[in-house]
């Protein structure tokens, strides 16, 4: 988005690549479009989807209601051997991300393809520890 | 320039579709008075989490309610008032924490307060006051000589 350029509103497209949801988000995330946006979280959750990669390529703003709809999940789907992965982040936003200490807490990939690479590996050391 | 251009204000229901409005008013000002868009990013965040608690913690998120925005800019200081109605905001009361702090001393993730440490990790100066039955919430930022 460039300066002074107004936002436009939210909304979600989820996609399936490897049994990993990838969430693209657009427009802002906010105290107010964050409401709808965690009725689609816990949704998601609540089915059993643990792996999720937040695609923010397309996200233009994002507030402290909007990570916390992250927050409220994260563990849940740790808890079941999945997680909640980021890509794509605007300069702003990744900048966002590391003056919050959120990259500590998640794990941030420049694109898609690492992100789901991630889980894949993830998925194969697992296996190996339980042929172990 | 008089002091009455200096000085942008706005006002808004308490409804949290409005905050869009006074971030663009909030973006407009910050790159007009010369901030990175970093600064920028930091200043309409904290404006935001400051109105975004007021229309949920003092206006419990009735719509009728009304908040003002206003920008006064003074040398190379950018400050923007924030004022309401509502119940009184206590922050004394409040113990502001990292996320990331948090997350080492429990192992859990929590998001509570997390606005509140957003708003003194990116404002230079933050004040509270209760003026008149009124919250009036300062968040003062500098335009440092090298931006």
């Amino acid at each position: 988005m460039g300066r002074g350029q107004s936002e436009k509103s939210f909304d979600v497209k989820v996609e399936e690549k490897n049994s990993v949801k990838v969430l693209k988000l657009k427009g802002y995330l906010d105290a107010y479009t964050s409401l709808q946006f965690e009725e689609m979280m816990r949704e998601l959750v609540q089915s059993g989807n643990y792996k999720i990669i937040v695609n923010m390529k397309n996200l233009t703003y994002i507030s402290s209601a909007g990570f916390g709809v992250f927050m409220a999940f994260v563990d849940d789907v740790r808890k079941n051997s999945g997680d909640i992965r980021f890509c794509c982040l605007s300069e702003k936003i990744d900048e966002i991300f590391e003056l919050l200490g959120f990259k500590h807490i998640f794990k941030v990939f420049k694109d898609e393809d690492s992100a789901i690479k991630s889980f894949e590996e993830q998925e194969k050391k697992n296996v190996r520890k339980r042929k172990k | 320039m008089s002091a009455r251009e200096k000085n942008k204000k706005i006002k808004i229901k308490s409804e949290l579709k409005n905050l869009k409005l006074v971030r663009d008013f909030i973006r407009k000002e910050a790159i007009k008075f010369g901030f990175d868009e970093i600064d920028v990013e930091k200043i309409i965040l904290s404006v935001d989490e400051v109105c975004t608690n007021s229309i949920k913690h003092s206006y419990e998120n009735k719509p009728d309610g009304i908040i003002y925005v206003e920008v006064k800019k003074s040398g190379n200081r950018f400050s923007v008032v924030v004022s309401y109605d509502g119940l009184p905001f206590e922050p004394e009361k409040l113990k502001i924490e990292s996320p990331l702090d948090k997350f080492k001393r429990t192992g859990k993730v929590k998001r509570g307060k997390l606005g509140m440490f957003i708003i003194h990790r990116f404002m230079d100066r933050v004040k509270y006051q209760r003026k008149r039955n009124k919250n009036v919430v300062i968040l003062t930022k500098f335009l440092r000589k090298d931006e």
